[in-house]
Parts: structure tokens; sequence; C-alpha cells
């Protein structure tokens, strides 16, 4: 398994070539180490060798681990750039990116819902004082709502002024349409930048007492990093970070100097739904989830939380410095909210 | 002591075997890979320490193969 490894935007062609010149790397020894194997000859084929047989069972297993790490490095790779998709092997998670013109095709043959921009209503179901602020990425992501609530607002108090951190659940693919975070405000977000998730979402932020001036951090899964993504591009809040996770990525071009964090499985279909990291703002974090899932395995937040606690892990400098910039001093209280025509 | 010096000698004096000489070659791509310039930081840090678990592991079998003849 291969270490969480990020891109950001201007260098995510160097990072590729980096990634696809180890990939011809393990590919070659991997070649030379099966031709050692044939070398040494099957055990067994003529008389017996435990010694030789050792070898031959050692240099097998290597030859497969190496194996399945460039399998690893192939799907990062693909999941960077589409097109290096038919470059390598279709590896772990390589499929995805092809969904990207299906996603083009469903986008632009989809009405746009006529209630994408109302006003959504949203109510309080749950509040907790004394909530302790974020330390990491890991922190923010085990925060994110995943039962009936769609969004938690924590409010931090202190002498410097009040700081926010809102946490977006994503879509719940249960749901029907009377639910604003159903699989179909994906679409009406896509095509018109409006959803009734958004317009939920800053619904609950107004009720916090969320204004244009306070400093906010907003992570949010799937749906959830799509919404955060378009309120730091909106210019209504004073965003300090945004982080999404297993969310499309690249659908909101420009971020406005707004730093973001991405984190993407190359097993979970959605991140490659909007295109792919190139397009993306800031800085894209590719892991592979441990246990290896595929498909809405790999797409569940459930699976992305160790995800983020391995990024952590890295103590990358340019996350540890920006987790450190937004960090709130003191103690808060967290606000659960869930839309009131979701039934 | 000086005996087994004397026989680790003679091993790495003998001919390599065909099965070495390919490992040895996937062991030079690895450090080949190592060396690359340009990626830097943790993940590429991280990135380095698998490799040289396998190299590691490599050269175990490389210096196994030798001693077989």
């Amino acid at each position: 398994m291969i270490p969480p490894i990020s891109v950001s935007t201007g260098t995510f062609r160097y990072t590729l070539d980096a990634l696809i010149v180890r990939s011809d790397d393990f590919h070659r020894t991997v070649v030379l180490l099966q031709e050692a194997t044939t070398e040494i000859g099957v055990p067994g084929r003529t008389q017996f060798d435990p010694e030789r047989a050792a070898l031959w069972h050692d240099l097998n297993r290597l030859a497969r681990e190496i194996a399945d790490v460039r399998d690893d490095i192939d799907g990062v790779i693909a999941t960077i750039d589409p097109g290096e998709a038919l470059r390598s092997r279709i590896a772990t998670g390589a499929p995805w990116p092809l969904l990207r013109p299906l996603s083009q095709w469903i986008v632009s043959h989809t009405p746009i819902e006529p209630t994408a921009t109302h006003f959504e209503p949203m109510a309080v179901t749950k509040r907790e004082a004394a909530v302790p602020a974020p330390r990491n990425l890991a922190d923010r992501s085990k925060r994110i709502p995943t039962g009936d609530d769609q969004v938690r607002i924590d409010r931090f108090d202190s002498d410097g002024g009040t700081r926010f951190e809102v946490y977006i659940a994503g879509t719940d693919f249960s749901a029907g349409p009377e639910n604003p975070w159903w699989a179909g405000s994906n679409v009406d977000f896509l095509r018109s930048g409006q959803s009734r998730s958004l317009s939920g979402t800053e619904t609950a932020l107004r009720d916090a007492g969320v204004t244009h001036e306070t400093p906010l951090v907003i992570t949010g899964h799937s749906q959830g990093g799509l919404i955060g993504v378009a309120l730091a591009s909106s210019g209504r809040f004073t965003v300090d970070a945004v982080f999404t996770i297993g969310t499309p990525l690249g659908v909101v071009a420009d971020s406005h100097g707004v730093p973001m964090v991405h984190v993407a499985h190359p097993e979970d279909p959605v991140p490659a739904l909007g295109g792919n990291a190139r397009n993306a703002n800031g800085t894209t974090w590719f892991v592979h989830p441990e246990p290896r899932v595929l498909g809405a395995d790999a797409h569940l937040v459930e699976n992305y939380r160790p995800s983020a606690e391995a990024i952590v892990q890295l103590d990358d400098p340019a996350l540890r410095s920006l987790e450190a910039r937004i960090h709130a001093t003191t103690v808060g209280t967290a606000t659960w909210f869930r839309a009131t025509t979701s039934g | 002591m000086e005996k087994k010096i004397a026989e680790t000698s003679r091993v790495m004096c003998e001919p390599a075997s065909p099965a070495q000489n390919l490992v040895d070659d996937a062991i030079a791509v690895l450090a080949l890979s190592q060396s690359r310039g340009g990626w830097v930081g943790p993940a590429r840090n991280a990135f380095d320490g698998l490799v040289d678990e396998f190299r590691a592991r490599l050269i175990v079998l490389s210096l196994s193969l030798r001693s077989r003849g």
C-alpha cells in the first residue's frame, strides 16, 4: 500500500510525471523478478530442493507485492488525469475517470429543478456545549453528520472574536426529491450552481449566527464538499479554508484564493465524476482506503476517516501550517441541523 | 571469524547466476527510482521508505542466490 500522495494547483503535472516514472520503474522491477523466478525454475518439477523452493516463493511474493504497489500508483495516476488511465493497465479505481463523459451527458440532459433556488428551511435538532476545537483534517472528518442531520455548526467564541466550523453531509442516496440532500441536488448543482442543499446550508449558517464577516471553516463530504466549495467561491462568507472528502473534483474552477484541501479515494467513483485534479483548486490528497474497498463503499465517509488520519500521520508541513492558522483556541458549542422537508 | 570472512569472500567472488543477475538488476532499478530528483515532501519520503523495504528484501534474496551458486 502506497502512502497518501498529494497534488496541488500548478504542480499536478510535476507530480504526475514523478508517479508515471515510478510506475515504469516498478514495472521493470516486476518483469526482472518474474524472469528470475523463471530462471530458478518452478519447484517440484524435478527433484525437490526446499531451499530453491523457498527462494522461488519469496521472489514470487515480492514480485506480487511490487506489482500491487504499481497498481496503486496507476490508480492514483488515472485519478489525477483520466487521460493517463488509457496509458496504463486498468488498475484498481482506474475505470472511474472514464465515467466522466457519462456524468456530463446526464447533467446536460436533465432539466433544472425549478425549486433549486428557493429558500430551504432547516430545523435545529440538537445542541452540545463544551465542544473542543478540531485540531486537524481527521478531527474534522469525524464531525461530518452521518445520520438524519445534514449540517453541524460549531461556534467558538474568544476575545479575538467568533469563529465557526461547518460540517456538511454528503448525498443521501436512499432519499427522494423531498430531501434536499438527495442525488438530484447534485445534478441541479452541476447545471446551475444552485441546489436546495446549498440553500439549506446557508439557512443553517444564518440561523447559527454566521455573518459575512465571521471567519468560517468548511468541511464537507461528497455533495457537502461541493456546497463548501460553492460557499467559498460565492463571496458571501469569509471562508478561511475548505476541506472536501469524496467530492467531485474540479467542478468549481475558481476558489478566490481560499485554501482548499481535497481527499479522494482512487477506488471512489464520485471524485472522478466532476473531472480531475488538474481542475481542482488547492491540494488534492489521493489515498487508497484501508481496508481496501471499491465503488460505493469507497465513497462512504466512514471509510474516508482512516484515510484522513493517514494524511495527518504524514505530517505534511503545508497542511500542518494551514491547520495551525485556522485552529480555534477555545471550546465551543455544536448545533445540528436537519432539512425540515426531508421527511 | 577468519574462516567466515574467507567463506564470504569466496562466495562474493564467484560468478553470479542468471537469476542473481536479474535480481541485482531489479535492485539497481529500485535504487535508480529512489535517486530520481524533483518530487519532494513527506509523501515522497514515505514512498522511498517503501522502496527501501523492497530493496532490503531483494538484497537478502540476492545473497541467498549467490550462496547457492
